[in-house]
């Protein structure tokens, strides 16, 4: 008979290490050694390839929505006589094509939107402006389109899937919060680092080899509350992409996945606004035009009321608790001309969990400055300054006693991307970024009269310099190619003191170093190539092989990702992580009217210098963490298929991977191959939305999967007066198998014809089966009997209902 | 410390997120592992020789009686060349030295042979820091009350504690190990936190006999500890969780700790 309680202690993990810190005496002055020294090259001379004789002439324009003018950017614009000729709309709504002369069939399309297609017989440049109609319009047929409709058939890139914020929007999910990470994880190769998290692991990576790009800029933290919720408002988001492999060249940093989220530009004609409220947080949202439709704007927030409510808690304590999050999106952007177009766009949110005595409060904050400039219709450039920012602190206040743990990583960024289409089918991409970090790692600052002594605050400068070029090329009619080459340098700089360990942990060396020397340099070349051969209209075959490089590394020792993970740089003991993938796929469309797509993608994956504790250690402030380190490497290999459909009343998608995850360290697991954390051979996912009457629409996902590879007791014995667990090999065992299914419902209210206010309600139960799937097992003395131990079960959520009211005018 | 700030802020933010969360006692098929020698050997200043116990792990499902280990060959040196035999005693699987005795500021190694195997541990047997005094004060959580041991840390040095809690003669399941590392030099702000894990009969209550044990132990043997109680506290499992860091060489389970002790009694007043 299963207990059920409120149980406190789940989340521990998140709260296991305090910000751990490197013991590097050194003295650090004002201001930063910032010598990224930002030398911008266009990059124009790329590979000359062969040059076909032909009188190439240039169609260009936009594609907009009908609607509110705003730009679609990602957008596919196709050549329907050429196939496999065709482009995708850039950030700023533009699009360009090289053709022969003669006359042809353009199609536009985007997801969520109806297709558009142009008849233009080319003699010379021109221009078109596509206005496409959001599917959404009429109700009777809701498209959840989730990617350009064959996006992936006609180009070479592989491993990739992209999201629409309003398919997001109807999957169920916990407490009504819409999700993007955790609706992410819904797709094959994509696993959550579990029940409740916005951790993910793709293809048997970590959960610290994903790079979250919020416009360009890096979310160090991408989670509110202990990891419950995303730290994404979903209001503000246009669309998501996430790179599972073979990432194209402009992208790097991370050894396993990219995932892009774009924020939506504001309305250009109209002042319109959204809106939310939900169980946990309300939403808001304005938009519209400035200067007359040569800009637009966009503000989102959100917050959470928790803490309102405990305000009228009847016990003091309670009304004592700080408790919220919010998060703020701005994006604006402007026409400087006909040509320029300058867009801001900006995050910041925060986490406050302040009870008594202690607390915590944390956030990031992520901004990007970009400018993007038409010189022709062959050539665009765009310049951007990027920021990111991520703090923590703990704190403790007990009369004039106080005391903070402090910890924190910011990032400036700027790079500069040139994009050339000398000819239809061959496209040069170029760019180069230089970034400096600065990270400060746990210190503690303490009034006087506190009970610990104050640390220094060591903070470790580093500069991350990246070029690439990448190179499009169709070679013929049926054969593209992708081939880029990114390097990569890295460079811990001075002030500080760094040491050498050996395997044993034990100091080797350690040197000073003056402002600005270099404590450790890398350079690494990442090749990425691609390759797609179509087999017929509706049937692709790709390959591709990549290596990525990562010199940032979160490292966490918890089964939840924590606000308390601590990134180190690659210093004199940590290697600069690198993977190597070889992938191949099939893909295919199906049905008469293409409503389903099929793909089967299998991978294998290489990973080197990985990064692991020693075995039961602890981050403590003040303590050089590398001394704790351990580096071994991974191997990780799948199948993942996936069947979509996009279109009609039913949409959705099956997947299912098949997959393995394993690493090894000579000093953890007698040095023997054991599985990672997140290996869950099998995996299923089902999300199927179906609009049931213009005003209804339902909706469920479904999820199985084998369960996490944990560590349990092979025996116990008695030591210290205790009966205490006696461990074996690492992960050998493994959860029992996970299953959940979540339904939801939405409710659209009839608009009356000139009237803009508009309403819609989602309800949702979470693990509606209410199946208590195993978060975490631990073993415990038999209360009544101290002869006898057992295994205890704990299950996080199960039939969590919600109710949502959303909002536009 | 750090781990009161946690628990507290885990207590915490679990009441905040009020998520009914199941606890079920399931059956799960565990591997048995062939059993494990495990030994415990003690050395302090009080004037008493050193002992050691022997024992074998068993299965995690079977009955919690541990099988003793007689027949081992045990000696134990200091570090001015003193040398004593531990013998089995007449209860099965237990060594008690005859000559050797515990001295502040010498250093200890422990030999043990059995079974064709040698395992050795060395530890430090440091000065006493004196119990000054030991206070009952609420925790601050409901009626919960905890233990502030008063002492003051010996600055300029690194210094490690272990404190065991007898509640009414009888020994508390935790182990509370504490480190200078951010408090050097200071006295005592750490209580002992008798919640959170501990089992409900080991709560303090007004009317209770409390007697505290203070250890000052060295590096390893607190690096023991520090694993063991990871180990032992629930919330705070490693996901990859590991059997503790022994300071005995050869992969045996257990520990050498040769240490000055210690102690206070308090009586919770009504």
């Amino acid at each position: 008979m299963p207990h059920c309680l409120t149980r406190y202690g789940l989340y521990v993990t998140a709260w296991l290490r305090l910000p751990g810190a490197r013991a590097r005496a050194r003295r650090r002055g004002q201001g930063h050694a910032w010598r990224t020294g930002a030398l911008l090259l266009l990059l124009t001379g790329g590979p000359t390839l062969l040059v076909r004789a032909q009188a190439p002439v240039t169609v260009s324009g936009t594609v907009q929505d009908e609607a509110s003018g705003e730009n679609l950017p990602g957008a596919t614009v196709r050549v329907l006589e050429q196939p496999g000729v065709g482009t995708g709309a850039e950030a700023d709504g533009t699009f360009a094509l090289r053709l022969p002369t003669g006359t042809y069939t353009l199609e536009a399309s985007f997801l969520g939107y109806g297709t558009a297609s142009r008849r233009v017989v080319l003699t010379r440049n021109q221009r078109v402006v596509f206005r496409l109609v959001r599917t959404e319009a009429s109700l009777s047929e809701v498209v959840v389109t989730a990617r350009p409709r064959d996006a992936d058939i006609s180009k070479a890139q592989a491993g990739v899937e992209t999201l629409d914020m309003r398919q997001i929007t109807r999957v169920p999910v916990l407490l009504g919060e819409k999700d993007i990470l955790k609706t992410l994880t819904l797709l094959p190769g994509v696993k959550t680092a579990g029940e409740g998290t916005t951790g993910f692991s793709v293809r048997g990576g970590n959960l610290d080899q994903n790079l979250v790009l919020l416009d360009e800029a890096v979310v160090y933290n991408p989670s509110h509350l202990l990891g419950f919720f995303s730290a994404f408002n979903a209001d503000a988001l246009r669309d998501l992409a996430i790179f599972k492999g073979g990432m194209p060249a402009q992208y790097g940093g991370r050894l396993s996945s990219v995932v892009d989220v774009q924020t939506r530009d504001g309305d250009r004609q109209l002042l319109r606004g959204s809106g939310g409220v939900g169980l946990i947080a309300s939403r808001l949202a304005l938009e519209g035009p400035v200067a007359s439709g040569k800009g637009s704007f966009l503000l989102a927030a959100r917050r959470t009321y928790a803490d309102a409510l405990l305000r009228l808690a009847p016990d003091e304590t309670a009304r004592n608790i700080t408790l919220y999050f919010y998060d703020l999106n701005a994006k604006a952007s402007y026409a400087l001309g006909a040509r320029s177009r300058l867009t801001f766009s900006g995050y910041q949110g925060r986490d406050a969990l302040v009870l008594p005595i202690f607390g915590q409060r944390y956030g990031n904050r992520a901004g990007t400055l970009r400018l993007s400039h038409t010189f022709s219709d062959r050539l665009t450039s765009h310049t951007a300054l990027v920021h990111s920012k991520y703090d923590l602190r703990l704190t403790v206040q007990a009369n004039e006693q106080d005391f903070n743990i402090n910890s924190k990583i910011r990032s400036w960024q700027l790079k500069h991307d040139v994009d050339w289409t000398p000819r239809a089918g061959l496209r040069l991409r170029a760019g180069l970024s230089a970034a400096h970090y600065v990270l400060t790692p746990g210190y503690v600052t303490a009034a006087a009269a506190a009970p610990v002594n104050a640390t220094a605050a060591r903070p470790a400068d580093a500069l991350e310099t990246a070029a690439y070029v990448s190179h499009e090329w169709a070679a013929t009619d049926r054969l593209d190619f992708t081939l880029g080459l990114r390097a990569t340098g890295f460079r811990l700089l001075g002030p500080g003191t760094y040491a050498t360990y050996d395997a044993a942990g034990n100091q080797l060396s350690s040197q000073t170093y003056a402002r600005g020397q270099a404590v450790a340099t890398y350079l690494n070349p990442e090749p990425r190539l691609a390759a797609s051969y179509q087999l017929a209209p509706t049937t692709t075959l790709k390959a591709g092989y990549a290596r990525n490089v990562q010199n940032l590394h979160l490292l966490s020792n918890s089964l939840a990702s924590s606000p308390t993970d601590l990134y180190v740089p690659t210093s004199r003991n940590v290697r600069p992580e690198l993977a190597d993938q070889l992938s191949a796929g099939y893909f295919r469309t199906l049905g008469a009217q293409r409503a389903y797509s099929f793909s089967a993608e299998g991978y294998y994956k290489w990973l080197q210098h990985q990064i692991d504790y020693r075995d039961g250690s602890q981050l403590l402030v003040g303590q050089d963490v590398e001394r704790t380190l351990l580096y071994g490497r991974g191997r990780a290999y799948g199948l993942e298929l996936l069947l979509r459909k996009d279109t009609g009343r039913l949409t959705g998608w099956v997947g299912y991977t098949l997959s393995k995850s394993e690493r090894q360290f000579a000093d953890l697991n007698a040095g023997a191959w054991f599985n990672a954390r997140q290996d869950r051979p099998h995996e299923l996912s089902v999300v199927a939305v179906y609009q049931l009457t213009p005003r209804w629409s339902l909706s469920g996902t479904f999820v199985a999967s084998t369960g996490n590879a944990v560590t349990y007791p092979v025996g116990k014995t008695f030591v210290a007066g205790q009966t205490v667990s006696v461990y074996g090999p690492r992960n050998a065992d493994r959860l029992p198998a996970y299953r959940r299914l979540d339904v939801g419902a939405t409710y659209e209210k009839p608009r009356p014809a000139g009237r803009r206010f508009h309403g819609s309600w989602n309800f949702s139960v979470y693990n509606a089966l209410g199946r208590q799937n195993p978060f975490l097992i631990t073993f415990e003395t038999v209360p009544d009997d101290p002869t006898r131990t057992q295994a205890v079960s704990t299950a996080l959520f199960r039939f969590v209902p919600s109710a949502t009211y959303n909002f536009n005018f | 410390m750090n781990h009161a700030i946690i628990r507290r802020l885990v207590a915490a933010a679990g009441l905040l997120l009020s998520t009914a969360a199941c606890q079920t006692v399931i059956d799960l098929d565990l591997q048995d592992a062939a059993p494990r020698l495990t030994m415990e050997g003690q050395l302090t200043d009080d004037g008493q020789p050193a002992t050691v116990r022997l024992i074998r792990s068993v299965a995690y499902t079977a009955a919690s009686s541990f099988p003793a280990v007689s027949g081992a060959f045990i000696t134990l040196r200091d570090n001015a060349g003193g040398l004593d035999t531990l013998r089995e005693t007449a209860a099965a699987g237990q060594y008690r030295g005859r000559t050797l005795r515990g001295q502040v500021g010498r250093q200890y190694t422990l030999r043990i042979e059995v079974e064709g195997r040698t395992y050795a541990a060395t530890a430090a047997l440091l000065p006493a820091v004196p119990l000054t005094g030991l206070q009952v004060r609420p925790s601050g959580f409901g009626d919960e009350l905890e233990l502030l041991p008063e002492y003051q840390d010996p600055a300029g040095t690194p210094n490690y504690y272990v404190f065991r809690l007898y509640r009414n003669g009888r020994l508390t399941q935790g182990i509370f190990v504490q480190s200078d590392q951010l408090t050097d030099g200071q006295p005592n702000s750490v209580p002992l936190n008798v919640q959170g894990p501990s089992p409900a009969e080991d709560a303090l209550l007004p009317g209770d006999s409390v007697r505290v044990e203070m250890q000052h132990i060295d590096a390893g043997v607190y690096e023991y500890f520090r694993t063991l109680n990871m180990l032992l506290q629930v919330g705070l499992a490693s996901a990859s969780p590991a059997n503790p860091t022994s300071n005995f060489s050869g992969g045996a389970l257990g520990y050498f700790s040769a240490h000055a002790q210690q102690q206070r009694r308090v009586q919770i007043p009504r």
